[in-house]
C-alpha cells in the first residue's frame, strides 16, 4: 500500500482522471474530495463490508417450508 | 438517472416460463442442480448475467430466478454453477412503497439499460434464525435488465436505507403501518 502525508488543501492524483483533494481536517475525521469519472464506483469501505457480509449471511440453507406458507403481502 | 417504479417481476416469470412452454419447445434446455429443488431444467434464456459477481461472490456471474411456489412473492435466485448457493429474495415494493433512488451512469451502460421497463428489482433476505427475525437488505439492491438479462447488485451510498431492514408479510394492517413508519 502506498502511503503519503498529506496537509490541508493538498491533492493526490491517480492516472490522470482521478484527483483526492483533503479538503478539511478537523479532530480525527478528514474530508476528503473524490473527482473522478462517472464510471469508477467510489463507497465507504465499511458500506461494502457490510453487504458482503449481509450476502453471506443470506446464503445460509434453511427450510423453506416455513416461507412457503407466508401469505403475499397485498400490493400497495 | 432513473428513479426505480414499481413492476411485476413474478408475472414476468410466469410468463416467460409459459411462453417458452408453449412457444419454444427447442429452445436450449439444460440442467443445473439447485440448492432447493433438486435438478431442474432451464431454458439459456433464463440465465441472467452478473458481470461483476456479487459482493463475497464475485466470481458467481449467473443465476436463474425461481419462483418459490405460486402463493409467496419470494424468489430464489440461484446459482447456475454452484448447487449450495442460493439467495432468497423478494422484489420490494412488497415490503414498502417509495423505494426510490438514482441508478448511475456506469450501471445505466453495464446493464444496457434504456428505459425503466427494462429493470425490475430483488433485494436479498436474510432470514436468520427464525422467520420473526427476518430481514431485507435495502441498502443494496439487485438491479435486473429483464429484457438484456443482465444483473448487478448495486449498493445505495446513502444511509436512508438499512442493510437489516425488518419486516413482516403476514397481512397485518398494525405492522405493515409501522413499517411504513418506520421509513418515514
Amino acid at each position: 500500500m502506498l502511503i503519503l502525508t498529506r496537509k490541508k488543501g493538498e491533492k493526490i492524483l491517480i492516472d490522470d482522471n482521478i484527483e483526492i483533494s483533503i479538503v478539511e481536517i478537523k479532530g480525527n475525521k478528514v474530508k476528503i474530495g473524490i473527482d473522478a469519472p462517472k464510471d469508477i464506483e467510489i463507497l465507504r469501505e465499511e458500506v461494502y463490508r457490510s453487504v458482503e457480509q449481509e450476502n453471506i449471511d443470506a446464503t445460509r440453507k434453511i427450510d423453506l417450508d416455513s416461507l412457503k406458507g407466508l401469505k403475499k403481502k397485498k400490493d400497495k | 438517472m432513473i428513479i426505480y417504479n414499481k413492476y411485476s417481476l413474478l408475472r414476468h416469470i410466469w410468463d416467460k416460463i409459459i411462453f417458452n412452454l408453449v412457444n419454444e419447445p427447442w429452445g436450449v434446455i439444460m440442467q443445473i442442480q439447485t440448492r432447493d429443488f433438486g435438478a431442474i431444467e432451464i431454458d439459456k434464456e433464463e440465465i441472467i448475467e452478473f458481470p461483476e459477481g456479487i459482493p463475497g461472490f464475485l466470481d458467481e456471474k449467473q443465476f436463474v430466478l425461481l419462483p418459490l411456489d405460486e402463493e409467496s412473492s419470494f424468489i430464489i435466485m440461484q446459482s447456475v454453477n454452484t448447487q449450495n448457493l442460493a439467495f432468497i429474495t423478494i422484489e420490494p415494493k412488497n415490503i414498502i412503497s417509495n423505494y426510490e433512488f438514482n441508478i448511475s451512469d456506469k450501471t445505466e451502460k453495464l446493464l444496457k439499460i434504456k428505459g425503466i421497463e427494462d429493470i425490475i428489482l430483488l433485494n436479498v433476505v436474510n432470514i436468520r434464525d427464525s422467520i420473526e427475525d427476518m430481514t431485507i437488505n435495502l441498502a443494496a439492491p439487485l438491479i435486473i435488465n429483464i429484457k438484456e438479462n443482465l444483473g448487478k447488485q448495486v449498493i445505495l451510498d446513502n444511509s436512508k436505507y438499512p442493510v437489516k431492514f425488518k419486516f413482516e408479510t403476514e397481512d397485518d394492517q398494525t405492522q405493515e403501518q409501522s413499517a411504513e413508519e418506520m421509513m418515514g
